[in-house]
């Protein structure tokens, strides 16, 4: 071996300070290995394989980041984690010493402590450090290079926001180390992650009873504890059941109300449809975060109340005698049949929750509609002449009505058909013709009608948008079966009218007569009037009437002598229109006569009187 | 006989006298008649036109059948008067009442001004016997004729009865929707002397409340027309695009100008399908609907116009 020691100079002159400096430390480091006993086994081992005669430690060195430590699942402001979910964090690192490793998150920037396994690697996790007072999560060992995952189950004891270190250790036997960099994350997965906490709700009400058609209003005292960026917005529920999925975020059953997002007391309206049965309905209220949180408890139940609607008809709803005039026919009695139809309206149904009728009852009246339906309503005065109200019984007015086997077919259906039917006295005020033929031709006749629910509660007393008319009914009754002349000689008339003939207005107006008459024999026929004979035959203008006891000669001179041409004599009677149902108005016509002295025929004497019944003026009424 | 004194004679005969007249018997008497109306009225009839009154003859007790004899006692018009059923008919035995038709023929000459009569009906028995020694006592009434020829065209009804029946909702065929059709009946009597309809109907439609209005509509089409003193049913359709439920209609019925009656009414919209029932067609679309309709097939018509136009002026060159 030869040198350049012009070259090598430095060598020349530091090689025995070498030789010198390496025996002193050989000599100290077998002292230490000798005192301390270190590298028992490495050196065995190297003793075991190549029976190496130099010793030397390689110290062990921490894990190292591959991928960064970030959260799982981003935890943030826009998407925290609900308490009792996992918050989770992954990350991968190498051990130089191919040893496994453990992802740590701690509260603090402070290096973890790492532990150093007893007997088998990966069974010591670390611990943060002293000044830590939350160790969020660590995983389990991971083999170095594969991805390690830390998860905690977040805590409503938790804050709101919770920053976070993530660290990767080992638990080596001899020195365990920690990388002494920590991680954070970046982006949405970065430090700190959010908690997104329950709402609270502490009572749950509503502001029923409510009607059909009108909005009931469910309130909560609720509110959200999260206020980090933003207070967190509550939503409120209200659900037919106590049943929610806060999955679909939709009740089980069904929704009733949904309230908007907002930051707290959370309420929400319901419009009741229509119809609706009055009744209470369950009603359970469940707050919800912006986040889907839901509270814990929840609302419970706040039933709600719909109210008892008060039934409505319409007028066009109501129908009089159907498309016909109301006709009288029955001359001093009651001519039944009439017709009176009605819809009620309910807006609870027309059943009620016991899936019977709620509509059960109904008032009305049927008048002349200048009477009105405030002084003929269902308890007005019966008055046979214009009111007819149906509080008065059936004995005295016999309103009889069914409800229509066709309506009223479910819950769904508001309506409930009234079909009635009613007689009228002949007395009933006529409102047809005009002003030279009746009283009240400017009217006509009504029906108003209010219905009784099953609440007792009473519609109001509505009329009928289309009147009738009644017809005006010209009838009478001649009630003597004879005139009374007495005892009579040929030339002998009767000095005053002392028989008369009773005529009844049995109709719905006044009256008047037209009186003709044919002569008398005893060969008369209604088509075979009698011989002009002095003898045998009495003419008929030998018989005069009038409206009073007058005397024969006033009578006769008054004109009013029995005539058989057409027209026949008018006679101004003035019957009045009859107003009572029982006893009708009436008016005698005064009888005279006079037998001729010619007469010399003996026997039975035939002949014919006729008696019209005419309208009178109904000024005379 | 022959002893018999002219004193005797006189007694007797006096005394037969005196018999019969204590018996003037009331054979009908006792039994009620009447007749409604007791009058036929018109005011507003014109030239050429005919008018019917029913009457309505009654008896309280129509235990015997009887002959009932028409007089018309018409001056100047008696003509114009005809009784359906002849000048004499029968009220039969049990028939309580028994109708009449009264027929007004206006000749085409006839004066305008107003004419009065009357009709006299008169009862007797249906053999014309009388009851021998007795005066019979026949029973009538009078009718009375009042009759306004005018020159004037009357258009006027009076609205006797109005219904509405539930119907479905509207759909939706492609982007066309078919609305409701809702029947909205009127019983009609025309008290003019011109036919007659209502001539527009309007629905104001509410909330079942009725707060607030939802939707106003009017009759599609026209409505059939009621004769002259006629009374009849006509129909006016109205569409709706309101969707099921129970609303409250208030409703209008025109004549031209003239609101003749309105009121408030209970309408019930079911779903669609509900109801056998048909439905607006195409004149119920809304005008939208009806041009997205109209303009393609107009402009396919166009298309094939141009086209054999172009060809046949190509033919030409």
């Amino acid at each position: 071996m030869s040198y350049n020691m012009q070259e090598l100079s430095f060598t020349r002159t530091t090689a025995g300070k070498i030789t010198v400096l390496t025996s002193i430390v050989g000599v100290a480091v077998f002292a230490a290995v000798f005192l301390f006993n270190l590298g028992a086994q490495e050196l065995q081992k190297v003793e075991a394989q190549s029976l190496a005669t130099t010793t030397l430690t390689v110290l062990n060195t921490p894990p190292q980041w591959t991928v960064d430590a970030q959260e799982q699942l981003g935890s943030s402001t826009s998407t925290p984690t609900n308490s009792g979910t996992q918050v989770s964090w992954v990350a991968t690192a190498t051990d130089p010493s191919n040893q496994p490793y453990f992802l740590l998150l701690c509260d603090t920037a402070n290096t973890p402590t790492a532990t150093s396994a007893t007997t088998t690697l990966g069974t010591n996790p670390p611990r943060c450090s002293a000044t830590s007072t939350v160790r969020w999560a660590v995983s389990t060992s991971t083999v170095s290079g594969q991805q390690a995952r830390a998860a905690t189950t977040t805590l409503e004891s938790f804050a709101e926001q919770n920053t976070w270190y993530a660290w990767i250790c080992d638990d080596d036997f001899i020195l365990p180390r920690c990388n002494s960099l920590s991680k954070q994350g970046t982006g949405t997965t970065s430090s700190p992650f959010l908690v997104n906490h329950r709402p609270r709700i502490s009572s749950f009400t509503n502001d029923s009873p409510t009607l059909p058609g009108a909005v009931v209003t469910f309130s909560s005292s609720s509110s959200d504890p999260d206020v980090v960026s933003s207070p967190d917005r509550i939503q409120l529920f209200v659900c037919s059941t106590n049943s929610f999925s806060t999955t679909t975020q939709t009740c089980n059953a069904t929704t009733i109300a949904t309230s908007s997002l907002l930051t707290n007391n959370a309420s929400s309206s319901y419009t009741i449809p229509i119809p609706y049965v009055d009744q209470n309905y369950n009603a359970f209220g469940f707050i919800l975060d912006e986040h889907g949180h839901d509270a814990n408890p929840q609302g419970g139940l706040s039933a709600f109340t719909v109210a008892n609607a008060t039934s409505t008809i319409n007028p066009g709803d109501i129908t009089l005698n159907g498309t016909s005039t109301l006709i009288l026919t029955v001359d001093a009695g009651q001519t039944t049949g009439f017709t009176l139809d009605f819809t009620v309206n309910d807006n609870n149904s027309c059943l009620n929750s016991a899936s019977t009728t709620e509509i059960i009852n109904y008032q009305a009246s049927v008048f002349r509609t200048t009477i009105g339906s405030s002084t003929c309503n269902a308890n007005g005065t019966f008055n046979a002449n214009n009111c007819y109200p149906s509080g008065v019984g059936t004995s005295t007015w016999n309103l009889s009505c069914t409800a229509s086997s066709t309506s009223c077919t479910g819950t769904s259906d508001t309506t409930k058909l009234y079909n009635c039917t009613f007689p009228l006295w002949y007395v009933a005020d006529p409102t047809d013709g005009s002003a030279t033929t009746s009283i009240h031709f400017a009217t006509d006749w009504s029906a108003a009608v209010s219905a009784v629910d099953d609440d007792f509660a009473t519609s109001s007393f509505t009329t009928g948008s289309i009147g009738k008319e009644l017809q005006a009914f010209l009838a009478f009754a001649l009630d003597t079966l004879a005139i009374p002349y007495g005892q009579l000689e040929p030339g002998n008339f009767t000095p005053t009218l002392t028989a008369s003939t009773s005529f009844r207005a049995t109709g719905n107006i006044g009256l008047d007569q037209r009186l003709s008459g044919e002569a008398m024999c005893n060969t008369y026929t209604t088509a075979v009037n009698c011989p002009n004979s002095a003898t045998s035959t009495i003419p008929e203008y030998e018989q005069v009437f009038a409206t009073s006891t007058v005397g024969y000669g006033a009578a006769s001179t008054s004109g009013n002598v029995l005539s058989s041409s057409s027209p026949g004599v008018f006679l101004d009677l003035n019957v009045p229109k009859s107003t009572s149902t029982s006893v009708q108005a009436t008016a005698r016509t005064y009888w005279g006569i006079n037998v001729p002295i010619s007469i010399t025929f003996s026997g039975s004497y035939t002949g014919e009187n006729t008696f019209i019944g005419v309208a009178s003026n109904p000024l005379q009424w | 006989m022959k002893l018999i004194t002219g004193k005797m004679y006189r007694l007797f005969s006096l005394s037969s006298v005196i018999i019969f007249f204590f018996v003037l018997t009331a054979e009908v008497a006792l039994a009620g008649f009447g007749v409604t109306p007791p009058y036929v009225r018109n005011t507003s009839l014109t030239r050429n036109s005919t008018y019917e009154q029913q009457i309505l003859i009654v008896r309280g007790d129509p235990n015997v059948p009887l002959k009932a004899s028409i007089l018309v006692d018409a001056p100047g018009f008696s003509e114009w008067i005809e009784v359906v059923e002849g000048t004499e008919f029968v009220l039969p035995r049990g028939e309580q009442k028994v109708p009449m038709t009264v027929r007004v023929r206006i000749p085409d000459d006839a004066e305008f001004k107003n004419y009065t009569g009357s009709i006299r009906i008169k009862t007797g028995a249906v053999d014309d016997q009388v009851s021998a020694g007795a005066v019979n006592i026949s029973l009538g009434a009078q009718i009375d004729l009042e009759l306004n020829v005018i020159d004037k065209v009357i258009k006027d009804f009076k609205v006797r009865k109005i219904g509405i029946s539930d119907l479905n909702e509207g759909t939706k065929i492609g982007w066309l929707y078919f609305p409701g059709k809702i029947n909205f009946s009127i019983v009609l009597e025309n008290t003019g002397n011109v036919d007659v309809a209502p001539s527009k109907v309007v629905f104001r439609i509410y909330d079942a409340t009725g707060s607030v209005l939802l939707e106003e509509t009017k009759n599609k089409g026209k409505i059939e027309l009621v004769k002259p003193f006629a009374v009849e049913e006509v129909v006016a359709y109205l569409p709706t695009f309101l969707p099921k439920g129970t609303y409250l209609a208030r409703y209008q019925i025109f004549n031209d100008d003239e609101s003749k009656l309105e009121g408030e009414l209970n309408l019930s919209i079911l779903p669609y399908g509900t109801l056998q029932a048909a439905g607006f067609g195409f004149s119920g679309l809304s005008l939208m609907h009806k041009a997205s309709v109209i303009m393609p097939i107009v402009a396919i018509l166009v298309i094939i116009l141009l086209f054999f136009i172009s060809r046949r002026r190509n033919r030409v060159r």
